[in-house]
């Protein structure tokens, strides 16, 4: 496909994606979304973890500023994920358009590589407006200490970190993409197991050595954990491993993802044609 | 003219061993350039199946299908910048997006340039007579209005061949009827595209198509233009027969002997139930009137009439649309 209709294509979805997501008429449903469902979950982890920690009087501001960066960094990878999910429900059984957009010039996949784009940078903004509220509330208001240094982030290396991780996550996208066309209505199911498990295992409130060797082994082959651990190297200069390491280890885990994403992508779209799924409708 | 789409033994299989639907049968079809061309068959015929395997949305089985040359199967790419598809009771775009916006965005689908693709989607709204809500959200608009808005969805992108699905599908008479005769100038006069066009409305293959084939359970039954189709009729006599009952259970005319097929239409609001009855020969008429009357119905008209394709398709199967539907069903 020529490099034009590729950029038309994801230019022309990215638009779309910005005209769903600030359609005047759901103004509560957007801030909701991309607001307040994520602040509540930094909200209740933070107070739990302030509550229960002063109860037993053994607050860390380290272990805070590590669940902090944690959730938020969080946020953004799941709302990454779980836009990409509905997707194909929305514009296959909502809006009915797939077929059409599946039947025109313009590829199905660039088309949600630029669905993709759009939820990146809506889940930047998620990501900057937890973070800061997260601050705002926990350190300017109930005055706990949080120890990061602003001015002391490396920002090459979050730089980095954040292409890869973006990266793993778009493609995680395409594998919840592709099995939500081959099945209908598991789009909720789907996003929620997916998220719980990253949760879970990557690291996001407390480290992965707390967890048993089990849930240890799942978390070493989770990207989430290692993208996650190279967040806070950039962020705190949290020590226990090092950087390089752990950026090699993203690397490697988002590249067996986009892997595994171009494999599940092509049979589902494979399938798709096969069993006629681009237009199916919904059986109730 | 060159064919412009074919297919060849063209089958399509749905289920597994058990339960396996033949959606589509060995079907051979070939459609000139500039043509338009009609499916006409009940529900479950087949034609839904065709269409998909013909814009690519689905594999066949097995045979060939070609749209301008390009095999569907394999070159799916060159087939979809040339054609488009119409479904009828679809939404046509995003409900939250305004007309414009949608028409926009499929235009963009297509890589029309902006000035070409405003110029066209103001002159398909304009035409189509719905630009005075060019600005509201296609979530409001009436079925009508959803409908001519996928119609010019369908023409924005200028395809040679355009596909129609039922395209008048539960749409009032008058705008069927603006709907279809746009179709008819795109076609004859304006850009001579060739047009598929599926229906189970007689009187839409009759009006717009220049050629027709009957499908059913899968398999073309009969090919040609709608005149000559129903001149094959001509000397099998036809008449409709007005009864004042709509509770009753009409089957049991078929056991007449010298009777063809029949349909039947009840009107449950003047409680009349129309039959159309094909014979071998008129006096059998009398012998279903009499049949009729003996299951102390009121018969109230018996008018020989002139075919129709719905005549030709009971021809063909000994039975009309609905209550093949109706056994489909059951
Ligand atoms: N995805 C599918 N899975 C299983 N069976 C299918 C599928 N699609 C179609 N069929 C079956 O194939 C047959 C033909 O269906 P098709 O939709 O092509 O009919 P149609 O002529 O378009 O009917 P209608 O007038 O109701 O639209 C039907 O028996 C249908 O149940
Ligand atoms: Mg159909």
């Amino acid at each position: 496909m020529a490099v034009n209709t590729v950029l038309r294509t994801v230019k022309q979805a990215v638009w779309l994606g910005w005209k769903v997501d600030t359609n005047w008429a759901d103004p509560l449903v957007f801030a909701i979304y991309y607001m307040v469902r994520p602040l509540a979950g930094l909200l209740m982890a933070g107070f739990m973890f302030y509550v229960g920690s002063t109860v037993v009087d053994v607050f860390s501001g380290e272990h805070f500023a590590f669940l902090l960066i944690g959730n938020s960094f969080f946020i953004y990878i799941v709302q990454i994920v779980m836009s990409m999910s509905m997707l194909i429900h929305d514009d296959r059984a909502h809006y009915e358009v797939l077929k059409h957009i599946y039947l025109s010039p313009s590829s199905l996949t660039w088309y949600i590589l630029g669905r993709a784009l759009n939820g990146v940078v809506n889940a930047s903004l998620s990501l900057l407006l937890t973070l800061g509220f997260g601050v705002l509330i926990f350190q300017g208001i109930l005055g706990l200490p949080i120890p990061i240094n602003w001015l002391g982030i490396d920002l090459p290396m979050l730089a980095l970190t954040m292409l890869l991780g973006t990266l793993c996550f778009v493609s995680l996208g395409y594998v919840l993409s592709g099995i939500n066309i081959m099945t209908s209505r598991v789009q909720f199911m789907l996003s929620e197991y997916v998220s719980s498990i990253l949760y879970l295992f990557g690291g996001v409130i407390f480290t992965p050595e707390l967890l048993p060797s089990w849930g240890q082994t799942i978390s070493n082959a989770l990207p989430v954990t290692y993208f996650l651990k190279s967040v806070r190297f950039s962020i705190l200069h949290q020590t226990g491993g090092d950087f390089q390491t752990s950026l090699m280890l993203l690397s490697l885990t988002t590249l067996v993802t986009v892997g595994i994403s171009v494999g599940v992508f092509r049979f589902a779209m494979h399938k798709a044609r096969k069993d006629g799924l681009i237009d199916k409708k919904e059986e109730y | 003219m060159p064919d412009y789409v074919e297919t060849i033994n063209l089958c399509r299989t749905f289920g597994k061993k058990k339960e396996l639907v033949k959606a589509l049968d060995e079907v051979s079809i070939s459609i000139k350039e500039g043509e338009i061309f009609g499916l006409l068959g009940p529900n479950g015929a087949g034609k839904t199946t065709l269409i998909k395997i013909l814009t690519t949305l689905l594999l066949p089985t097995r045979g060939e299908a070609y749209v301008a040359d390009f095999n569907v199967v394999k070159e799916a790419d060159r087939v979809r910048k040339i054609i488009n598809l119409v479904s009828g009771g679809e939404t046509p775009g995003y409900g939250i997006l305004s007309v414009k916006e949608n028409l926009w965005f499929f235009s963009q689908l297509y890589g029309l340039p902006s000035s070409v693709a405003k110029e066209r989607s103001k002159r398909l709204m304009a035409d189509l007579d719905f630009e005075q809500y060019a600005n509201t959200r296609m979530s409001k608009l009436s079925t009508g209005y959803k409908q001519r808005m996928s119609l010019a969805r369908g023409l924005l992108s200028d395809p040679k061949i355009l596909f129609l699905d039922e395209p008048t599908l539960g749409l009032d008479v008058l705008t069927a009827k603006k709907l279809r005769n746009y179709v008819i100038d795109w076609a004859k006069r304006e850009r001579k595209g060739t047009v598929l066009l599926t229906t189970h409305y007689m009187i839409e293959a009759d009006e717009m198509c220049d050629r027709v084939a009957i499908i059913s359970n899968g398999k073309i039954l009969a090919c040609d233009s709608p005149q000559v189709l129903k001149e094959d009729l001509r000397r099998t006599p036809i008449a409709k027969i007005e009864v004042s009952s709509i509770q009753i259970d009409f089957s049991f005319i078929e056991k007449v002997k010298g009777i063809i097929g029949y349909s039947e239409t009840r009107n449950i609001q003047t409680g009349v139930t129309h039959l159309r009855v094909m014979v071998d020969d008129r006096r059998v008429f009398a012998e279903i009137e009499s049949k009729l009357t003996e299951a102390k119905l009121k018969v109230l008209s018996v008018n020989e009439t002139e075919p129709t394709l719905e005549d030709v398709y009971i021809r063909l199967v000994g039975k009309g649309f609905e209550e093949a539907e109706e056994k489909a069903h059951a």
